[in-house]
């Protein structure tokens, strides 16, 4: 059944309620909602960080950092400090202006797209009707930062790793999307915190066994992640920063804070992928599939809470976001890395075959239901 | 950097900056020889160098902050050491590792051996032992952590400065009289 | 296809590998505090024993890193005795070694002739300056404190043989000491006595209770206080004890007729003496040993001195004709002098101290034969570990020392029997 919303014919409109939005004012829910976007911009990634670094090292019989801060907990920290002190190279040869913005045409686009993820009941900054797609979509310009920088550096590694990123990010762009489309078409929205919606209330046909699009999509599932590997360029997809190849990739010629906020957009675009996977399969901050949060009515029981429910919506999506940085950082210890056409070779031949599957399946079910 | 090392900051700011500096130290591997593979040894699961902040992921030396130079360094080799140290932004700190690095060692006679990485860059802590074990590696970085924290960058950019070669100048402690 | 598992059970099989990894305890020794367990010579820093040197130059010389620098001077050494020739001898003035250039081969350490030179398996002395990696020889005589015992035998390894036998005569030895104790009280009752009998008993006690092993444990809380290594401040205590010990024992023993043993000591044994001109002086034959002499030299000097001193005790002899007092006590006396009156010189030779005391006992020790140099004086290798001695030099000492007891305790069956 898909239900037309009175607000759907326009788009980039705000459909739910957040919790910054306090009062009337416009002032205090924009600075609420900044200290909110940067808070998970910041803080989140460094938690991510932190989690690889101790993932990594245990899945390599190391510790992995233990002197900085408690159980070296503040080791990003330190990293972000240090950073801020490094000297600013430029090379000669570079163009300095397009050098200099690449980090931020990178960045920005990850910053954007936490606008709209949800990761609790009424804690997102924004709820668009476009949600899914804007995403999607402002993702991609990161890839133009990342090329620019890889030009602008003036050294045939970067260039190399920036070309390498694009053609990268143009080969998994598609079963991405197509696999992300395939979720909008089950949940007939667009809107992110909609889908988190659909799946709450979404039952087995002919039964009231409430499940996650995990299960019905599972072959969807597999391949958002795949992609959102690749777009990220973690390894085992890391061709774009291949060290063994390419010294850095585009991030070669890259010092001091520059080169922080490369290594920033990769985190925060974990945290990002991370999201939005949790939002699309996971069930958002639904605990487990049919339990209601405590403390909240409303669609699925994971609406319209108390604080305490905010809390634990919150808990619970950072949980599955921490869960899926975990898996990437399982894959990234265990395989090696792919060779450039075995990855466009997947891409191409294994994954947008499948992710059209994957489209006409849901279709068909869809219709058929 | 750019003020940074231009104006004494406060002790706190300070303190903390040089907190950053200490636990952060990403480590550029010049491995030449022998001695590399004490280094990897550090690095790797038994000895994991990780824990004190010393990331070796530093896959160029833009990145880096730290160098290590083990092994012997040749005249061949020595302008490509020297250039990759130009190509690490400041501060960094190199710690010369292992007898070859330090003056020659057993190659010390040698017709094309340089004798000692600092005869062509400054060197922070020097390590004896050929090779080191691993853990002597891990006291040195600890003993240029101690140096981190208790230094101001400000005047270790003045010595710098001023003589670009050796540190000995001021701060760094040297012997009265030497062979 | 080599494999036949179906297409990405392999990448399962990778994701396993690495997740039971994560449940497992990581290898990583926490180096700072948890310290590398090294063995005893593993080659971490050049200790130098700098009252060893005998600035022979050998290892400079054999150095491929040409990386020790000596220094030395002359000094004229005024003759021993009166009309004799003055001597000269090497003092040490420096001796550094650049560990900055140092290849850590080992060679100055085996080449060195009188066990200057010894490995320590500290590593920590990275320096801010390389100039500093110049150890002169104060530094290397504080390495070598860290220089740790040999290690010990494997769990469940049988002791070489010679130390099982040296502790199965010791404790046959022991067996004789408390007869001898027994008849000595015997005789003490039967005759006036005196003090002889609580003497023995009390002489006998060195040679049971100082084992190394103990440890001072005043001298090891001050150490580990000072922020010493616990390797380094257990190898001292163990030495402070041994020192204390023997020093407590040697005060109740003077207390209690020490001096009354050491008056006993000269008088002469009534045993059978064979005058062949092929046996050799003990007593002056250690003596030339421990002065630096070759063995070729202090073999012939030697002979002719038991030559000399035989005769003149056999003349001695003569006269003094019959009636000996007891015989047995004071022989036993001198089996447990002779460890307690080598105590105090910890850096001299073991066979200095034994002529000062046991002179005229010592005399007749040339005359009997020993068979089976390989045992060794369990007690005197104990207490020569303790003092930090090397294992190779305290396994000779305690050869020496065991052949001397085992002649004295054959002279002393003599004499009772
Ligand atoms: S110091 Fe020794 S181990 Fe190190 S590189 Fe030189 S020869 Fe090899
Ligand atoms: S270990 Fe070798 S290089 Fe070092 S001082 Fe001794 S002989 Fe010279
Ligand atoms: S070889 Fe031994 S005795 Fe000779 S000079 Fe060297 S350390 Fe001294």
């Amino acid at each position: 059944m898909i239900e037309l919303t009175s607000a759907s014919a326009t788009a980039f409109v705000a459909q739910a309620v957040s919790v910054f939005d306090v009062g009337d004012g416009f002032v205090v829910p924009l600075l609420l909602k900044l200290v909110f976007i940067l808070a998970m911009f910041f803080v989140v990634p460094i938690l991510g960080g932190y989690l690889e670094h101790k993932v990594m090292g245990r899945m390599q019989d190391r510790r992995g950092p233990v002197e900085a801060g408690p159980f070296g907990s503040l080791q990003l920290v330190a990293d972000g400090i240090k950073f801020i002190q490094k000297e600013d190279v430029i090379p000669r040869a570079a163009d300095p202006w397009v050098f200099a913005m690449a980090p931020g045409v990178a960045l920005v686009p990850v910053l954007l797209v936490l606008l709209v993820i949800p990761i609790g009941p009424g804690v997102f900054a924004l709820d668009l009707e476009l949600g899914l797609f804007y995403a999607l979509a402002i993702s991609s310009i990161s890839t133009l930062g990342i090329l620019m920088g890889g030009w602008a550096s003036a050294n045939k590694f970067s260039l190399l790793g920036g070309l390498r990123a694009a053609g990268q990010l143009i080969a998994y762009e598609l079963p991405l999307i197509l696999a992300a489309a395939a979720v909008a078409l089950q949940a007939g929205t667009l809107s992110l915190v909609g889908i988190v919606e659909a799946q709450a209330t979404f039952l087995i046909p002919g039964t009231d066994i409430n499940l996650w699009y995990l299960f019905p999509q599972l072959l969807g599932f597999g391949i958002f992640f795949l992609a959102a590997m690749a777009e990220l360029a973690r390894p085992p997809f890391d061709m774009p920063i291949a060290d063994s190849e390419l010294v850095f990739g585009y991030m070669t010629e890259y010092t001091g804070i520059k080169f922080a906020m490369f290594l920033l957009t990769e985190y925060a675009g974990m945290i990002v992928m991370g999201g939005l996977i949790a939002v699309l399969y996971l069930g958002g901050w639904q605990l487990l599939p049919g339990v209601p949060l405590p403390g909240c009515e409303g669609a699925g029981g994971i609406f319209d809470c108390g604080w305490q429910g905010q809390l634990l919506g919150v808990a619970v999506t950072l949980g599955k976001m921490m869960l899926i940085v975990f898996l990437f950082v399982w894959a990234r210890v265990t395989y090696p890395r792919l060779r450039e056409d075995q990855l466009q070779r997947m891409a191409w031949l294994v994954l947008v075959p499948l992710a059209l599957l994957n489209l006409a399946v849901i279709t068909v079910a869809k219709v058929v239901f | 950097m750019g003020v940074m090392d231009q104006i004494e900051l406060p002790t706190p700011i300070k303190y903390v900056f040089n907190w950053g500096r200490k636990y952060s130290l990403w480590c550029f591997n010049f491995g030449l020889a022998c001695c590399a593979i004490e280094f990897i040894a550090a690095s790797a699961a038994r000895h994991d160098f990780i824990r004190h902040g010393v990331i070796p992921f530093a896959h160029g030396p833009r990145q880096a902050d730290l160098l290590v130079v083990s092994g012997t360094l040749t005249d061949k080799m020595a302008p490509a050491v020297k250039r990759l140290y130009e190509q690490m932004p400041e501060p960094k700190y190199v710690i010369s590792f292992g007898s070859c690095a330090n003056c020659g060692g057993p190659y010390w006679d040698s017709y094309s051996v340089t004798k000692g990485v600092d005869q062509v860059i400054p060197v922070d802590v020097y390590v004896p032992g050929c090779p080191p074990r691993p853990e002597a590696l891990l006291e040195s970085i600890m003993r240029l952590q101690d140096l981190i924290q208790g230094e101001s960058l400000k005047e270790r950019m003045e010595r710098r400065r001023r003589d670009p070669i050796t540190l000995a100048a001021a701060g760094v402690p040297e012997r009265e009289s030497t062979t | 296809m080599a494999t036949t598992s179906p297409p990405g059970v392999g990448l399962l099989k990778g994701l396993a590998v690495t997740i039971k990894h994560v449940f497992s305890r990581p290898s990583t020794q926490m180096y700072p505090k948890e310290r590398p367990d090294l063995p005893p010579r593993s080659r971490g820093v050049i200790a130098l024993m700098e009252e060893n040197c005998t600035v022979c130059m050998l290892c400079a010389r054999e150095c491929p890193d040409w990386c020790i620098y000596i220094d030395s001077h002359k000094e004229t050494v005024p003759p021993a005795k009166e009309g004799g020739r003055a001597r000269t001898r090497n003092v040490l003035d420096r001796f550094a070694i650049d560990f900055a250039l140092c290849m850590y081969c080992g060679i100055c350490v085996e080449v060195c002739p009188f066990d200057a030179l010894w490995w320590s398996p500290e590593f920590e002395y990275s320096e801010y300056s390389m100039g500093l990696l110049l150890h002169e020889k104060d530094k290397l005589r504080e390495w070598a404190d860290t220089v740790p015992p040999p290690p010990p035998l494997e769990e469940g390894a049988l002791p070489p043989a010679e130390v099982a036998d040296a502790i199965e005569k010791a404790a046959k030895q022991r067996e004789l000491a408390a007869a001898e104790e027994a008849e000595a009280a015997v005789q003490a009752e039967a005759t006036t006595g005196a003090a002889a009998a609580p003497a023995a008993g009390k002489k006998a006690e060195p040679e049971i209770e100082v084992t190394a092993g103990q440890i001072d444990q005043e001298t090891f809380d001050k150490l580990i206080a000072e922020g010493k290594s616990e390797r380094i401040a257990r190898s001292k205590a163990k030495a402070a004890w041994v020192k204390k010990e023997k020093a407590r024992l040697k005060a109740e023993m003077e207390a209690s007729g020490g001096g009354e043993a050491a008056a006993e000591a000269p008088a002469p044994k009534p045993a059978e003496v064979h005058v062949e001109a092929g046996q050799i002086d003990q007593e002056t034959y250690d003596q030339l040993i421990a002065e630096g002499k070759t063995e070729r030299m202090a073999r012939a000097k030697a002979k002719a001195a038991y030559v000399k001193k035989e005769k003149a005790r056999l003349r001695a002899e003569q006269a003094a004709a019959a009636a000996t007092p007891a015989a047995g006590t004071p022989a036993t006396a001198e089996t447990a002098e002779a460890p307690a009156a080598e105590a105090p010189a910890s850096g001299a030779p073991a066979t200095d101290a034994a002529p000062a005391s046991g002179a005229p006992a010592a005399k007749r020790l040339g005359d009997v034969h020993v068979e089976g140099t390989g045992e060794i004086d369990q007690e005197t290798f104990d207490r020569l570990i303790a003092e930090g001695k090397s294992e190779r030099i305290a396994r000779s000492k305690a050869k020496a020392a065991w052949v001397k007891k085992r002649k004295q305790e054959l002279l002393d069956q003599e004499g009772d029997a």
